[in-house]
């Protein structure tokens, strides 16, 4: 009946298909296969989900079938009363007012109670969708968001949880009632009218309830997926524009930019068309049942009862004909929008059905599980056996020729954040798209250790493979072969919260959120305090900046930080991630839009925030690493070199070349 | 009016008239039976045809709402966007993507729904009650006719009288709606990183709790909104149903109507009702709709602050001999308290390379808005091909100029398609030199898709040495007289940096250039450099 536009948005409505199957394109890895698309499946499962809050919808059920019981009532009493009349019995006129007024008031009253129940269950389910969705997305980041378009997530979490909502507030009652009332409606009949008349009443309560909504089911599911795709396109599409106008204004993209929108547009149209001529169609066809059924209701009254004495009979009966198909003309209405409530479902299990690539240890090493501990309390434990692909001791003796910088091995566990690669090798998953453009190997059997408590350079040229180790030793991708230690156990035996909160990576184009300076800071660290927070901002020379704005910490920082220039962005990321003090620190080409000024005051703040803890320093200008403890050069996902600054500069190598272009480049301008 | 709603209006009166018509002859029918003369075949096949007739006219609805819905949300987001465009590059920080991409797909959904899908119905509503008592008052009585008629204003004053009382709180709604959108988008952008910093159930905590304050907002709503349906409900099955029951029965005993009439009269009070119902389920759409109107309406009727001046002009010639490029004492400010640039000026001569120099936030991406007319200074004044720039189109002065910035846009979609950003026209040859010039050709050559490669939402899929390729292959096909390069190497390593480098030396040759650097690596080759600081330029006497 009521189908609630406010939140279900304005399609119209699509109509039913319980053998709808077109999956949308735009996600990815769907686990759930194909029995997961099936409605009773989907049905199942969003019961399962929201079945805290579902206790209201007995109520709603109860007091819609009232008001539908009530309005039915009401033409079948006025029916009856007028046939009386007519048939020369004259009416009781204060009982019939009042029987009348009080079932007109009853109906208002229990389709109030009703839409109220079923919303109050709805928008409580579509907020537990909500908080599911994110949940269920959190754990498969960073691998599983970075190559999805966020503009299309964005429409699954909002707009097709909306969706979801016509489900919930209007098919389980209308359902029940659909089958409840006019079971009743057909029983009155039979019993003070006619058995025949019921039998004719059933036949057209049948064929508008279940016939009519069937009709072009199959060809109403597919354009209801195009529409959802089309409306999938577009959103992404926009988000592009918005993004990118910098762009488009410089090429002069926008008409072709408008013209491409138009023709994802089409594909919004044919799906709006397609659903709307059979929406057409079914209305239509239940108009004219319902006005020959009440004509065909007439013929068989008068056929078969005696006039003028039963025209009682004959008045109530027409009345019932006429108001009895209300409850199933519902099932036309909310067919049509559980549609696309389906096919939203379906897009939101999409995503939360996608394993995270990274999961948490079935067995964690069992040293790691209390936390934290100094490292010399901890008992050595035996080398996990389940981790496949680990070299053996000696064979990485061969490669390990770093004994001399490095502090004897502290044993195992929370020690001093000695991070080891082993023979790793990597490639993007296939099907990610952040990895589509390179199909190749990222990393080939990269061996090398980082010792505790000391600063390692990681250099090499763009697409080297640097960031992709950074990225790896936080398991935001797990390897493809070999392993990654730190202090001598796996990766994957840490629990996942404590190697996130031992490593910290600070990115190359980091990421602000919308909101302060301060609120960017407690993000990460909520219960740090405002001299923790002055300090972190001090480290990362970004005091300036603070004292120079007005609104001094509470200083918005705008969408993903565009309110501060490159550098200060770079700064802040930097402050956050000093903040949290990880043992193991990732900095990825930190200060590559920094002046020279500013990166000597960063670094020395950085040398300063991380003495005692291990360093990953991903260097943009070499010269900054003269301090590093070690130096790993890499070049096309191999490591080429190492050692420590002196000694690679003085031998003949990649790193040597490398110094000299960028000695010579700024030798020949004197200018900072 | 559209014509497509004019049609839908026609078709609604069609469908209760025709109805009515059935009623009124079912009574008729009804009557005879009752005189003794029992069933007239052609009239029952008449009444049947009466039937099909309706069926027709509402099925007629559906179909043109589609088609206007359609019509309309192309229309809409076609201007939404194409405000997107005129606002420019400023706009970005201060209106959120999230709201953005929010009013152009549910914001024009919705009027879209709203206009194309509402008002006609919401007009024959308020309509068809006339209608079906007219023909009431002809065919059966005028008198009970009459009677009737008095509950009619009923319905439209009491739709006004909602309408105005629920305005504000759907306003409400929708701003928390598109808040949470918001959210949800810088959540999910940044999930990777919150992640790392170990702050994902944080972030889903103040999710959940903005999912619960826009669920609140909700319920307000239909609490209001519901009372409608009880309202409308009792009091309008009271007005029409018990009132003609009541009248039925009163104009029968007086003799002034017949069964067959009064049984009609019941019929045709549901009719009466069926709008009704239809306005109690389109109530949402209505408000909604209307707010979502405003919505879009406010956004792009926003006055574009960097709109073309009145006449400005598109040159077709130049003057080649005159400064590409020149800065006149120009002043610029964000925040009036704290001023960017002070009487900045400069000029770039024809194929002349200037670098420009200073520490990080000084001002020069400020500059290059200036040139690029994603910002208009607040006095002085800057020339292009010796033109003064405020009597020059925005899109005339980017045709002149091509850019790398810092970071380049990759847009979703082959590397093919962001190649041609660039040049539309461009064909496998331009491409192919332009690939070279960037140095990209052996790269694309080892991709199994080649150019047909798709890259990622903000060219994720590419290294950052290889987007700034791109950005340069792209710079070669626009083929501009102008070259802005502002800080092209600052995200890529020393390797990209002088890949890069080189690519840029082969593109600047023949235009006139302006490199922004805080490095001085990056603008050896310069015949003159510029040093920006504290707000002000000053040829930078150190050089070379």
């Amino acid at each position: 009946m009521s189908v609630d536009y406010l939140t279900a948005g304005a399609d119209g409505g699509s109509p039913a298909a319980p053998a709808g199957g077109a999956r949308d394109q735009l996600g990815a890895q769907p686990t759930a296969g194909i029995d997961g698309d099936r409605p009773a499946v989907l049905r199942r499962r969003l019961l399962r989900l929201a079945r805290p809050v579902l206790a209201p919808l007995g109520w709603s059920i109860l007091c819609r079938t009232i008001a539908l019981a009530a309005g039915i009532a009401l033409f079948g009493l006025g029916g009856w009363v007028l046939g009386g009349a007519a048939s020369g019995r004259a009416p009781a006129w204060g009982p019939l007012l009042a029987g009348l007024i009080g079932l007109a008031l009853l109906k208002g009253l229990m389709r109030y109670l009703e839409q109220f129940a079923g919303h109050y269950v709805a928008f409580k389910a579509l907020a537990i969708l909500r908080v599911h969705f994110y949940d269920r997305l959190e754990p498969q980041a960073p691998a599983g968001v970075l190559g999805r378009p966020t503009g299309d997530l964005l429409a699954r979490v909002t707009k097709d949880v909306d969706r979801v909502e016509v489900f919930f507030a209007h098919t389980l009652a209308p359902v029940v009632t659909a089958v409840v009332v006019p079971v009743a409606t057909v029983a009155v009949c039979a019993r003070w009218v006619d058995p025949l008349a019921a039998l004719v009443l059933a036949v057209g309560l049948l064929a508008v309830g279940l016939l009519t909504p069937a009709l072009g089911s199959r060809s109403s599911a597919r354009a209801a997926a195009r529409l959802r795709r089309g409306r999938g396109a577009v959103a992404q599409h926009v988000t592009d524009s918005v993004q990118g106008v910098r762009e488009v204004l410089a090429f002069r993209y926008g008409p072709r930019r408008l013209a491409e929108l138009g023709r994802l547009e089409s594909d919004i149209e044919a799906g709006l068309i397609g659903l709307g001529r059979w929406i057409a169609f079914r209305r239509g066809a239940n108009v004219a049942l319902m006005a020959w059924l009440t004509l065909a209701q007439l013929a068989v009254l008068a056929a078969r009862l005696d006039l003028p004495g039963q025209l009682p009979a004959l008045g109530l009966g027409l009345g019932l004909t006429l108001a009895g198909f209300t409850p199933v003309l519902a099932v036309e209405d909310f067919a049509a929008d559980l549609q696309q409530a389906y096919a939203s479902a379906r897009r939101l299990f999409e995503v939360t059905d996608a394993e995270p690539l990274v999961l948490d240890p079935a067995r964690p090493d069992p040293a790691l599980t209390d936390l934290p501990q100094p490292a010399s309390s901890l008992p050595a434990p035996s080398q996990p056996d389940s981790v496949q692909s680990v070299p053996s001791r000696a064979d990485q003796s061969d490669s390990s020729r770093i004994d001399l910088v490095q502090p004897a091995s502290t044993g195992r566990a929370i020690g001093v954040g000695q991070v080891e690669f082993r023979e790793v090798s990597f490639a993007y998953p296939p099907g990610d798209e952040a990895g589509s453009a390179r199909p190749e190997p990222v990393l080939r059997q990269v061996s090398f250790t980082v010792p505790g408590a000391g600063v390692t350079g990681l250099v090499g040229a763009s697409g080297s493979g640097k960031s992709t180790l950074g990225w790896l030793l936080t398991r935001a991708w797990d390897v493809d072969s070999g392993a990654i230690l730190i202090d001598g156990v796996d990766l994957r035996q840490w629990p996942l919260e404590l190697l996130r909160a031992r490593v910290g990576l600070i990115e190359q184009r980091p990421y602000l959120f919308n909101d302060t300076v301060v609120g960017n800071l407690r993000l990460a660290v909520p219960e740090a305090d405002d001299r923790a927070i002055a300090s972190a901002l001090a480290l990362s020379d970004l005091t300036g900046l603070v004292e120079d704005s007005p609104q001094g910490l509470d200083t918005p920082v705008g969408e993903m930080g565009e309110r501060l220039s490159g550098g200060q962005r770079q700064r802040l990321a930097l402050a956050r991630g000093l903040l949290a003090e990880p043992d193991i620190l990732v900095l990825d080409e930190i200060t590559s839009q920094l002046d020279r000024d500013s990166e000597e005051r960063v670094l020395a703040g950085v040398a300063e925030a991380t003495r005692g803890r291990t360093v990953i320093a991903i260097a943009h200008r070499l010269s900054t690493l003269r301090q590093a403890d070690w130096i790993v050069v890499l070049e096309a996902g191999r490591v080429v070199e190492q050692g420590r600054f002196d000694e690679l500069a003085a031998q003949a190598g990649v790193f040597a070349r490398l110094l000299a272009r960028q000695a010579e480049g700024e030798a020949g301008s004197a200018v900072t | 009016m559209t014509p497509r709603v004019a049609a839908q209006i026609a078709s609604s009166w069609l469908t209760a008239g025709s109805l009515a018509g059935l009623y009124i002859g079912l009574g008729r029918v009804l009557d005879r039976l009752l005189d003794g003369r029992g069933l007239d075949p052609a009239a029952l096949l008449g009444l049947a045809g009466l039937g099909a007739l309706a069926g027709l006219a509402a099925g007629a609805g559906p179909l043109l709402a589609a088609g206007e819905q359609s019509r309309i949300e192309r229309t809409e987001r076609d201007r939404v966007v194409a405000q997107v465009f005129a606002l420019g590059a400023g706009q970005r920080s201060r209106e959120r993507t999230g709201r953005i991409v929010s009013t152009a797909t549910d914001g024009v959904e919705r009027v879209a729904g709203f206009k194309g899908g509402f008002i006609g119905p919401m007009a024959a509503s308020m309509t068809i009650p006339l209608l079906v008592l007219v023909v009431v008052a002809l065919a059966i009585d005028p008198v009970a006719a009459a009677w009737l008629a008095l509950g009619v204003p009923a319905v439209p004053l009491m739709v006004g009288a909602f309408q105005g009382v629920f305005r504000s709180v759907s306003q409400r709604y929708r701003a928390n709606a598109q808040k949470l959108s918001a959210q949800f988008l810088d959540a999910i952008q940044g999930l990777p990183t919150l992640r790392l910093i170990g702050a994902g159930r944080r972030m889903g905590q103040r999710l959940a709790e903005a999912a619960e304050r826009l669920r609140r907002h909700v319920m307000g709503l239909l609490a209001g909104n519901q009372l409608v349906l009880l309202i409308v409900d009792s009091l309008f099955s009271l007005a029409f149903v018990v009132l003609a029951v009541g009248l039925g029965l009163w104009r029968w005993q007086s003799g002034h109507i017949t069964a067959g009439q009064g049984l009609a009269l019941l019929l045709c009070a549901s009719l009466l009702l069926d709008p009704l119902d239809r306005l109690g389920q389109f109530f949402y759409i209505g408000m909604a709709g209307a707010a979502a109107s405003r919505e879009v309406k406010s956004f792009v009727q926003a006055a574009v602050p960097l709109a073309d001046r009145p006449g400005a002009q598109s040159p077709a010639d130049v003057d080649r001999t005159a400064p590409a490029l020149e800065f006149e004492r120009v002043d610029f400010a964000y925040d009036p308290q704290r001023p960017i640039l002070r009487q900045v000026s400069f000029q770039i001569g024809p194929g002349e390379h200037v670098a420009l120099i200073g520490p990080s936030g000084a001002g020069k991406t400020t500059i290059a808005e200036l040139i690029q007319a994603n910002l208009r200074p607040d006095a002085g004044t800057i020339r292009c091909h010796g033109l003064d720039a405020a009597a020059l189109t925005a899109d005339w002065r980017r045709s002149r100029l091509a850019v790398v910035a810092q970071r380049t846009y990759l847009f979703r979609g082959s590397l093919r398609d962001n190649l041609l950003v660039a040049r539309p026209e461009a064909g496998p040859e331009d491409l192919a030199r332009a690939l070279a010039a960037a140095d990209l050709d052996r790269f694309v050559a080892s991709l199994p898709q080649g150019l047909d490669t798709p890259v990622g939402e903000r060219g994720l899929a590419l290294s950052g040495g290889q987007a700034q390729r791109v950005g340069v292959a792209r710079a070669f096909l626009a083929d501009a007289p102008i070259l802005l390069l502002d800080e092209p190497t600052s995200q890529v390593d020393l390797e990209s940096e002088a890949v890069i480098l080189a690519a840029l030396a082969r593109l600047t040759v023949g235009r006139a250039v302006l490199t922004i650097s805080h490095r001085a690596s990056t603008v050896a080759g310069a015949d003159r450099v510029l040093r920006l600081d504290q707000g002000e330029v000053e040829p930078c006497l150190s050089t070379i």
